[in-house]
């Protein structure tokens, strides 16, 4: 009968007003995608920092802005090479915060499975930084009183091997994930 | 080993699954997300959620002007305001569908149909609508899909009165609270003179429904927690003198129980009861029907690392009882146990479902399901499923009692037949969703086949007699397409829709009845401040009704919403509805067609405390 050809003929007429669609909603490209949808607005306070050198400073950092860090590539290399070869006296909390901050933000995520059941908690682990960058040890503090969103979390640090730039320092921090459902 | 506290926000979610960033100067790292729909995990399935917000912006004066500009939905109503309303999902049947409310199975045992036009609008928090079967979940029913119902849950005092054409009044209360344990009660009534059901009458038919939901919540103990909801409706509903006038109740009580065994299992068991009672004031055939359907269910949640496995068993029975015009005193007992594992990996997840019901009467019948999602990346999105469902033979089916009529010395005997077997479908769905800044789209194509569907048919059973009795006779083949647009730039909100349906009766190769070949849908909503405006927009293709020999033809109704925000507490409603006056039909019977509503306005009030 018609009817395979109707349908075929409505989606090529769907995917034309769905390309209308995209074109009317704005370009989307990964770019577009990273600085809408995942807006890098959120910002990051180191309260404390602890040096291998165990000359632990306070250290209050003005809450960097991630788009300025974003265009600010080429610099965080430098900065990168600096850290390795000259080991600085105190740590560059901004900086280290900022890798982080720029890292983590791709890698959470609130499980669908989840979501539907409407499960919510706060996740609090314990995370170790090497002084080369890289995330030693990942441990569960304490649990969201469900594993699926234990997990979630766990995962989504463990995606972040390596921070860059490396700090020449090493760092443990406990960091509580709350986990909540909005609507 | 000194420790430091880290903080940033991250927020997942604006729309789709995608998570969003906000900027926050407090220390811990919060992941938030929307609530997906509760009925099915939405990233495998065609769900659209309508909310309570929607539902205070809509110019919807009841649920099926609500729904009919939702996708892949076609509704149907024989006359004004309270008169028998259908929906049909993505063109199957209209009793096709499972209808829950607060996860129980409302619709009525003997009919097979929920009474939408019994549920008030301001009975309802959230609706949530699944489309593609999930009886590998659910059991019988959810062939078209699924649609859920969770009654209103308020937080605080509200108030509003609303009056409107066709002398319509209606005044609802709320209340809400508590802490640890929290309730909410909302009351209301609800009266309209109506128009003539039929376009051949002059009376009015009118309608009228006292209603009342309650809900309560909280913790008992530590990991468990009790929630309880119960939502009732009844009142009169005018039809021909000829016909008599209809009184009915109808509502749902439910008891749920949650409890956090360990942090991987999670289990909860709930009891459910809907009541379904009509009674005809027929001059000739009067009549009263009450049906009931006690459920009960215990589901287990069981999480291996990032996979989760349900098993789950469910219950219920089926009463029905029926007087004065022949008997049927009823019970049908279905048991059943499913089971489902939800998969999740890279960019990928599955899920795996089966389900095996016993029914009293025609014994075992298994369903199963499969749904794979893939994202190309983290904006484009595919999904491609596959599902078996059923549908039990109603009481009416299975027992209609034997009576007959003489008409010119012929005569006409009737009767159920208690070797029906269950109507069965299977689909096959196709989906690809966009998710770009300000906006999202997508595209669903499906094909179901439904085999052995029940319908009554007559046959001669001597000189001058016959007798008709339902039998699985009827299949069709339904092939559809579905496609949304969802864009929000500054202060617009726009939402298209479009639906392709090619549902045919492959008996008479015909289009089945009451289902447009194409519908479309629009809504577009601007925000200024405290002035909110919305226009929506309902095209109804080409249909035919009464099996093909009337053709309905496509019409178009254009609705308009004013809302203005006094202050916090305060807002007033106005709205337009079918703008231009379209005359056009929805349903015709053997007496003609049913009539529609014309230009229709209201004007609101709202109240809401803080």
């Amino acid at each position: 009968m018609f009817g395979r050809y109707k349908t075929l003929t409505v989606f090529i007429i769907a995917s034309i007003t769905v390309h209308i669609g995209i074109w009317l909603g704005g370009s989307s490209n990964r770019a577009a995608t990273v600085s809408g949808l995942y807006s890098p607005e959120y910002s990051i306070r180191l309260i404390e920092t602890n040096s291998r050198s165990s000359q632990a400073k306070t250290e209050h950092t003005p809450i960097p802005n991630y788009k300025d860090q974003a265009t600010k590539q080429p610099q965080s290399k430098m900065a990168l090479e600096d850290g390795v070869n000259s080991k600085p006296e105190k740590p560059d909390a901004s900086r280290v915060i900022s890798a982080l901050q720029r890292q983590l933000s791709k890698h959470f995520f609130y499980p669908n499975m989840a979501r539907q059941r409407g499960w919510e908690g706060t996740v609090v682990l314990m995370v170790k930084i090497l002084p080369d960058g890289k995330i030693q040890r990942i441990s569960l503090e304490k649990s969201s009183g469900y594993s699926l969103l234990d997990n979630a979390a766990i995962i989504a640090l463990q995606k972040v091997r390596q921070l860059d730039p490396a700090q020449g320092y090493e760092y443990t921090f406990t960091i509580p994930v709350i986990y909540r459902l909005e609507g | 080993m000194k420790l430091s506290p880290i903080g940033l926000l991250v927020s997942a979610v604006l729309l789709g699954s995608i998570p969003n960033i906000h900027a926050e100067e407090q220390s811990p790292v919060v992941v938030t997300a929307t609530r997906t729909a509760q009925t099915i995990d939405s990233s495998l399935a065609s769900v659209t959620v309508i909310t309570r917000e929607d539902i205070e912006n809509a110019s919807a004066d009841g649920i099926l002007e609500l729904l009919r500009n939702s996708v892949g939905i076609n509704v149907s109503r024989s006359g004004g305001t309270g008169k028998s309303s259908s929906f049909y999902l993505r063109g199957t049947e209209s009793d096709h569908v499972l209808v829950m409310i607060d996860g129980v199975r409302a619709s009525s045992a003997t009919l097979g149909t929920f009474g939408w036009e019994n549920l008030a609008l301001n009975q309802i928090e959230k609706i949530e609508i699944v489309k593609g079967p999930r009886a590998s979940l659910y059991g019988s029913d959810a062939i078209g899909g699924v649609i859920q119902i969770f009654t209103r849950k308020t937080r605080n005092l509200h108030a509003d009165l609303t009056a409107g054409t066709e002398n319509t009044q209606s005044l609802n209360i709320g209340i809400g609270g508590g802490k640890d344990w929290q309730y909410s009660l909302t009351a209301g009534v609800y009266e309209t003179d109506g128009i003539p059901a039929l376009e051949s009458t002059t009376e009015d038919n009118g309608y009228d429904r006292q209603y009342a939901t309650f809900n309560l919540t909280g913790k008992l103990g530590q990991s468990t927690t009790l929630t309880t909801t119960s939502s009732y409706s009844d009142g009169t509903n005018e039809l021909d003198a000829a016909t008599g006038n209809i009184r009915y109740t109808q509502g749902t009580s439910s008891i749920k129980l949650t409890n956090k065994t360990t942090t991987d299992w999670t289990q909860s068991f709930n009891l459910g009861y809907a009541l379904d009672r009509s009674t005809s004031y027929s001059p000739f055939n009067p009549s009263n029907i009450i049906t009931r359907r006690y459920s009960a269910g215990w589901q287990h949640d069981i999480t291996f690392n990032r996979n989760m496995l349900t098993l789950g068993l469910d219950q219920w029975q089926d009463n029905a009882t029926k007087d004065n015009s022949g008997i049927i005193d009823r019970n049908i007992t279905t048991s059943a146990a499913y089971t489902q594992y939800q998969m999740d990996f890279e960019s990928n997840d599955i899920i795996i479902g089966a389900r095996v019901d016993e029914h009293e009467i025609f014994g075992q019948h298994e369903t199963w399901q499969m749904a794979w999602g893939h994202d190309f990346d983290k904006s484009f999105r595919f999904v491609l499923s596959h599902g078996t469902a059923f549908k039990s033979p109603t009481v009416n089916d299975l027992y209609w009692p034997n009576s007959s009529d003489v008409f010119g010395g012929t005569t006409y005997i009737s009767e159920g037949n208690e070797n029906l077997k269950p109507e069965t479908s299977r689909t096959t769905e196709l989906s690809l969703r966009k998710t770009y800044q300000g906006g999202n789209s997508s595209i669903n194509l499906f094909s179901t086949k439904t085999d052995d569907m029940i319908d009554w048919v007559t046959t001669q059973t001597g000189p001058v007699e016959f007798t008709s009795r339902p039998t699985n006779i009827n299949s069709a083949s339904i092939q559809g397409a579905e496609l949304q647009v969802n864009i929000k730039k500054e202060n617009w909100l726009v939402s298209a829709s479009m639906t392709y349906l090619d549902a045919i009766n492959n008996a008479t190769n015909k289009q089945l009845d009451r289902r447009p070949q194409s519908s479309l849908g629009l809504t577009a909503k601007y925000t200024n401040g405290s002035h909110i405006f919305q226009t929506e927009l309902t095209m109804q293709g080409k249909r035919t009704d009464r099996d093909g020999s009337v053709n309905l033809e496509a019409y178009t109704v254009v609705n308009l919403v004013y809302q203005y925000n006094i202050n916090k507490q305060w807002r007033i409603k106005g709205t337009v509805e079918n703008l231009f006056d379209e005359e056009y039909v929805m349903a015709s019977g053997f007496l003609g067609n049913y009539n529609t509503y014309g230009l229709r306005s209201f004007l609101s009030i709202t109240y809401n405390g803080i």
